[in-house]
């Protein structure tokens, strides 16, 4: 006797609205289906009416939270159409906003992660170490968020001392607070109550519905772009895969703390290499470039981002493709869902990261009684810690 | 982690004694950083009518060029900025060849009243 | 590379199918959309693991809509073979490759949506991105659709 009920597109675990539509047999999910598209632009379209060099400005704001990532795999693609290569010191400061943004990202995601499950402590303490993370990025880029650190052939402003001497001070700081989230989440008894064996996802699986980012790296498969397919000056910097064995969400959470780690390592070895030169090569705004197709990849704080675009020596583009890491790990939220509990819901949507915004209300439509009732988020988080609690009492959990 | 009292009380008595994180604005002040990108300051006298700031704006209709006799170039236009369409993208400024264009440090653009918003359209 | 150079062999003595490597280091392939199928699925034995995207492209001037397979490999090479295929722009049908790869479910839906490729044997093909009650007919990213839906429902008047 299965009871069928609409999650979303308002709801509490996301940031960003998805729709779902869950089968549910007593308290069990048995069949999850996706309804997604309440925040769709239209962007592949826009860009064919924009020149190359608008369109730079115009795919950073795809993305509020990993903003930088989208810009530089574009100016990759349209670099290798221009065949025009920029000097190293653009690239090694495009790498430090790279791994700037993937800190700042993983440290937001954290913090959302810990309040779904009910500890909002560290949710507070996530966010305000985060908050050195957007002073550094107003010094050096003018922001706090989507930064614009690029142009067309290089990028737009060089490191100053003060930047510098925010950074170096920052690094030591960030080392203590990982240190400090790796020994909760390692010891703490009521973190490894919520997390441990919730939506679980096998290392076949993985591979074969095609996960990617964090995600597949929680489930022991090794997949990292950065590996893979180095970029900029990956393949010489202090790079480091994390993997985990486990493939539940408290997998995902160590791999995510565990990157901070070593996206650390990498900014250290930036400020401590770089060369001196010029910081862009003049690409004009009206010039057209050759004909031609490109992909090209990076590794995106959610997971692997690729790029398609095809020219055909207008000034504007034929073809821009963007397939970002949350819409692969869709396939896999199916996987992890089915078999669970309804009060994980919020948790194991949470773990995916996903790349969406937020909303409150959750339809639970009773067949059987021919009962409707609103949730409101406050009652689902409720639901979630009164799980928590009959666990407990009943010794599943010491 | 061992938890014991001693940690408790010592981590409660510091964060009740300790300042607030957050910045008491509107009650006081906040200045943005040095090298900010707020409000656009334009400087006719150094236009030339080239039009390559709104050639190279991706925001669509944030820059038109209109009628204007002080340009002292052959082509009386100059640009006109609509900040409720900006995105403060910096590009205007990054290519006018004469360095005519500056985004300031101000970030005040909105105010509680209509007649409060004086920055929608910036001409001069 | 050792997997990509076999798979290179086999495809041209098994299916006829020439791989080209252009200048960034990518490779390319064309194959006819009756043979499509079997080529995926003999990649996938080979050891191709990962369907990363399909993307749809709209050539009114040939008269086609291409398709194009991304597919990388789980060795510690770089490298992504693409393979495309023409469907005709009047009648867009091919086959589904759900059944090979699972993760071909969504990026179909979303060509479905936006281009209007059918896809037979898929489990569920209807509209993902768009909203479900647009009228049938109206594929965005096609490159003769210039208008805005609001406006022409408006109107009274069809894409």
């Amino acid at each position: 006797m299965t009871t069928i009920f609409p999650f979303g597109p308002i709801h509490p675990a996301l940031k960003e609205p998805v729709g779902f539509i869950f089968e549910v047999e007593g308290e069990r999910i048995v069949k999850a289906i996706p309804n997604l598209g309440f925040a769709h632009r239209g962007i592949e379209k826009l860009l064919e009416s924009k020149t190359w060099f608008q369109a730079t400005y115009i795919v950073e704001h795809i993305c509020g939270i990993c903003s930088q990532v989208h810009q530089s795999c574009y100016l990759m693609g349209v670099e290798k159409l221009y065949e025009k290569e920029i000097p190293e010191r653009a690239a090694y400061i495009r790498m430090l906003s790279l791994e700037l943004e993937r800190i700042h990202s993983h440290l937001l995601w954290m913090g959302v992660a810990f309040h779904e499950a009910g500890f909002d402590t560290p949710f507070m303490y996530t966010w305000r170490d985060r908050e050195k993370v957007l002073d550094i990025a107003e010094a050096f880029f003018g922001r706090r968020v989507v930064w614009t650190t690029s142009r067309p052939g290089g990028v737009k402003r060089d490191l100053t001392d003060k930047v510098i001497k925010m950074i170096r001070e920052f690094i030591p700081y960030m080392r203590k607070r990982v240190k400090w989230y790796e020994e909760i989440l390692t010891t703490d008894k009521t973190v490894l109550a919520r997390f441990r064996n919730v939506g679980y996802l096998d290392h076949h699986k993985a591979v074969e519905l095609g996960a990617v980012g964090p995600v597949a790296r929680a489930s022991g498969v090794k997949r990292d772009i950065r590996l893979e397919d180095p970029y900029y000056f990956y393949k010489e910097s202090p790079f480091r895969i994390v993997l985990e064995k486990d493939g539940d969400a408290l997998a995902k959470f160590l791999v995510r703390v565990k990157e901070i780690d070593v996206s650390l390592d990498i900014i250290e070895w930036v400020l401590d290499n770089i060369p001196k030169g010029p910081l862009f090569v003049n690409i004009p705004p009206m010039a057209r470039p050759k004909l031609g197709k490109v992909i090209s990849r990076h590794e995106a704080p959610r997971g692997e981002l690729i790029y398609y675009e095809e020219s055909n020596g207008n000034l504007r583009p034929y073809r821009v493709r963007v397939r970002t890491p949350t819409f692969a790990n869709v396939v896999s939220i199916i996987a992890m869902i089915e078999g669970g509990y309804i009060a994980d819901i919020p948790i194991v949507v949470a773990s995916i990261d996903p790349c969406i915004s937020c909303m409150d209300r959750v339809l639970i439509i009773d067949r059987k009684r021919k009962k409707r009732k609103i949730m409101s988020k406050d009652e689902l988080i409720a639901l979630s810690r009164k799980e928590f609690k009959r666990k407990r009492i009943k010794g599943e959990i010491i | 982690m061992k938890l014991s009292w001693g940690i408790v009380i010592k981590e409660a008595i510091r964060r009740l004694l300790q300042k607030p994180y957050t910045w008491k604005y509107p009650f006081k002040d906040v200045k943005a950083a040095e090298g900010y990108r707020g409000r656009i300051e334009f400087d006719i006298s150094k236009c030339i009518g080239c039009r390559l700031c709104a050639l190279s704006c991706p925001a669509s209709g944030a820059i038109i060029m209109v009628r204007d006799e002080r340009v002292k170039a052959k082509t009386k236009r100059r640009p006109e900025f609509n900040l409720s369409i900006c995105c403060f993208c910096e590009t205007c400024a990054m290519v006018c060849p004469t360095k005519a264009i500056k985004l300031t440090r101000d970030y005040h653009l909105v105010d509680y009243k209509k007649e409060g918003v004086k920055y929608i359209l910036i001409g001069v | 590379m050792l997997v990509l150079e076999e798979a290179i062999k086999k495809l041209k003595e098994k299916f006829g199918v020439d791989v080209l490597r252009d200048k960034h280091g990518y490779f390319w392939a064309k194959v006819d959309r009756s043979i499509i199928i079997d080529v995926l699925r003999f990649l996938k034995n080979q050891g191709f693991t990962q369907l990363v995207t399909i993307t749809g492209i709209d050539r009114p001037q040939n008269g086609t809509i291409e398709l194009i397979y991304h597919l990388s490999y789980e060795e510690n090479g770089y490298g992504l073979l693409n393979i495309s295929t023409d469907v005709s722009r009047e009648r867009p049908v091919i086959e589904t490759a759900y059944f090979i790869y699972n993760s071909a479910y969504i990026y179909e839906r979303e060509i479905f949506d936006l281009l209007g490729v059918k896809f037979i044997g898929h489990p569920e093909l209807k509209r993902v991105l768009l909203p479900e009650d647009i009228p049938k007919g109206i594929h965005p990213l096609r490159k003769d659709w210039k208008g805005n839906i609001a406006e022409l429902k408006r109107r009274g008047e069809k894409a």
